[in-house]
């Protein structure tokens, strides 16, 4: 249904200004990518802050440009000098390190660029076959379905980014929906959580808080640990990917894709998670398992491919529900908002030219991270000396003055180093920050959707179990809930345990 | 990040922090009009603002309710005052405490004392001096009167390059 029009705009795509703009934003968002501790999601929020003037497709096309230059960057400081830029890229130090000190830096960078971008272009082919189906599916919802996917939204990246608890990932979204409340609400007009500051009428701004929730805990961190001696990177050989060995890897690459966007769709569970699976799975699935982590190519290509099919995922429950698959797409997500877009279901009608847009943007980001990568491939080797206690005082000055250039407000200024605060601290206690953020974005979604669920159910909560779509969202909000509870599991194992060991005695 | 036995003791400090709020919450969704004469309709019970903040009152007391019950099996209750007497004692010596702090400090001052209230370059000039020379020190850095004026000359060029970009390029005039 797409593809025509994806063609279309992969054509009108090439203007000067625009590939300008999109080189810029991919070198940007590798170098971003490559620098330990500065994330995916910080390069997307400094972005989005500073194309507030720009036109729409233009800021547009220089945040996905970002979005895939840092998740891919990350590789590079993990094979060069076995620190990931970025937790997307920690699934590639083990294996592309080894090669790294094996003398094959060059060539395990080129191949894991080559991944990265195949894994762009599967993600956003997925993206394109599913979209229809997912615009189809989104038409169906009602205020019910949307407070309820909010919830489990909320509920599921808490589960699934909490390291400790699953318990302290649902108080960190809570903790999110909560700070969305702040300000005039919609249906009333009456003023929540205010305090009497003026500046809080209009709701918070969440862009200072992304930028603050992921770039001061960083700088504070980094800083903090900037006495150590500095990891010297390896010298790079030729930077040329081997072919002959990606043509080989055409199942692996198929997997990880696949796996990527199944990860990306998921709210607010990031290309971290995509790029363990897949090198889990790659690792479950080889015939020599006892290799991985010694030096395995095809432990740093799966990792890569499934991280950047991660993007195309992800952005399918943005432009389609207007629910981030992962905190860089929540980013994009209110980027889209600030510029005017309304991502939902009601997208492919209103403004049917975004989808495809978007993802001839990936297209091209693709191909401009694949060309910046190997060019740059050398560079990272001198950005990588840089020492952080120059590097961090600079992140701080330009995400302060990006949170002001939203609207010229000191305030959000204030804001932002007051959320990075409360997110450095939340983390030191081992409370994901992620949950918070899809809290934030999802919180207006939530509130006016249960309020309109049951304006239009007269206040019967009962009647909400008569829409099956409803029905599989509970089902999916309990399963976050309950899922790794031992009773659940224990109960599982009673049902399907004598089921399994029937069949394996079968065999 | 914390170890085991430590994090349980900070769980039990911050589950009982958030039940808190969340009583919080509730107390003050509660205070929020509920019953509503509008425009001559009755608006009933689930039209309230404050619908949505009770419920999120009520779901962070049970999540919170969930993190201390492991911190208490964990034994994280017991001898929280020792441990927060010894923390208070080592203060003084805490090498990443004061780091940690020195980086929120002068951020904050930056963000607070700098911004709007100093020129820019002026602001951003000193910020950038003072935070480079302060975390300078490191085993394998000699502090040289070179690596001072290189920091210098960093903390010069590197405002006024990035408020060239924001002004001319992203169309934002400076604070």
């Amino acid at each position: 249904m797409y593809f025509i029009e994806f063609l279309h705009q992969v054509v009108a795509t090439v203007t000067p200004i625009k590939m300008g703009i999109l080189f810029g934003g991919v070198m940007l968002g590798i170098i971003f990518g490559a620098l330990p501790g500065l994330t995916a999601t910080l390069a997307v929020a400094l972005l989005s802050t500073v194309t507030f003037n720009l036109p729409t497709d233009v800021a547009i096309i220089a945040l996905i440009g970002a979005y895939v230059g840092a998740v891919y960057g990350g590789c590079q400081s993990a094979i060069l000098i076995g620190i990931p830029g970025t937790s997307a890229g920690a699934a590639s130090v083990r294996d592309g390190h080894q090669l790294a000190k094996q003398g094959r830096a060059g060539e395990t960078i080129a191949n894991a660029t080559l991944g990265s971008a195949l894994g762009t272009i599967f993600g956003l082919t997925m993206m394109l076959l599913v979209m229809p189906l997912m615009v189809a599916l989104a038409l169906q919802f009602t205020s019910i379905e949307f407070f309820l996917l909010a919830v489990f939204g909320v509920l599921i990246c808490g589960s699934l980014t909490s390291d400790d608890l699953p318990a302290k990932g649902w108080i960190a979204g809570i903790l999110g929906l909560a700070i969305s409340t702040v300000g005039i609400e919609t249906i009333q007009g009456y003023s929540r959580f205010t305090f009497g500051v003026p500046e809080l009428a209009g709701g918070i701004e969440f862009v200072p808080v992304i930028l603050g929730a992921f770039a001061i805990p960083q700088i504070i961190r980094g800083l903090r640990d900037s006495d150590g001696r500095l990891e010297r990177s390896t010298l790079l050989s030729k930077v040329w990917p081997d072919f002959k060995f990606l043509g080989k890897c055409k199942m692996l690459i198929a997997r990880s894709g696949l796996i990527g966007v199944g990860v990306g769709a998921i709210p607010g569970v990031g290309e971290d998670v995509a790029a363990w699976s897949a090198y889990d799975a790659t690792k479950r699935a080889a015939k020599d398992p006892e290799t991985y982590g010694r030096g395995n190519m095809r432990g740093v290509v799966a990792p890569e491919v499934a991280a950047n099919a991660c993007i195309g995922g992800a952005i399918v429950p943005v432009l389609t529900l207007a629910v981030p698959g992962s905190p860089p797409a929540a980013m994009l997500l209110g980027a889209m908002w600030l510029h005017g877009l309304r991502p939902g279901p009601m997208l492919a009608i209103e403004s049917p030219e975004v989808i495809p847009q978007i993802a001839a943007f990936l297209f091209w980001s693709a191909i401009a991270m694949a060309i910046c990568g190997l060019a740059m491939a050398r560079l990272s080797v001198l950005v990588l000396r840089l020492p952080p206690f120059i590097v961090l005082p600079m992140v701080a000055m330009i995400s302060i003055l990006g949170s002001y250039s939203l609207g010229l407000n000191v305030f959000n200024v204030y804001l932002m180093f007051g959320f990075g605060l409360l997110a450095f601290v939340l983390e030191e206690m081992e409370y994901p920050v992620a949950p918070l953020v899809i809290g934030l974005i999802l919180g207006q979604m939530a509130d006016i959707g249960l309020r309109r669920a049951l304006l239009s159910a007269h206040g019967d909560v009962f009647s909400f179990f008569e829409r099956p779509l409803a029905l599989v969202f509970m089902a999916l909000i309990l399963y976050s809930l309950f899922g790794r509870s031992r009773i659940v599991r224990q109960a599982f194992g009673a049902v399907f345990g004598p089921l399994r060991r029937r069949k394996a005695s079968e065999v | 990040m914390s170890s085991e036995r430590p994090l349980r003791k900070a769980d039990f400090v911050t589950s009982i922090a958030f039940m808190l709020l969340g009583t919080v919450m509730i107390v003050a969704a509660s205070r929020m009009p509920w019953i509503v004469q509008s425009g001559g309709l009755q608006q009933d019970w689930y039209l309230s603002p404050g619908l949505f903040p009770a419920v999120l009152g009520v779901l962070l007391i049970l999540f919170s309710a969930n993190v201390l019950m492991h911190a208490v099996r964990a034994g994280g209750h017991r001898g929280l005052g020792q441990v927060a007497a010894q923390g208070l004692r080592a203060i003084g010596s805490n090498r990443d405490l004061h780091r940690m702090a020195a980086a929120a400090a002068l951020v904050g001052l930056y963000v607070f004392v700098g911004i709007g209230r100093f020129e820019y370059h002026v602001a951003s000039t000193t910020f950038l001096f003072v935070t480079m020379l302060a975390f300078h020190r490191a085993p394998d850095r000699p502090f040289t009167v070179w690596a001072v004026l290189k920091i210098a000359l960093i903390a010069l060029i590197a405002p006024a390059v990035i408020g060239y970009i924001f002004t001319e390029f992203f169309q934002v005039p400076m604070p």
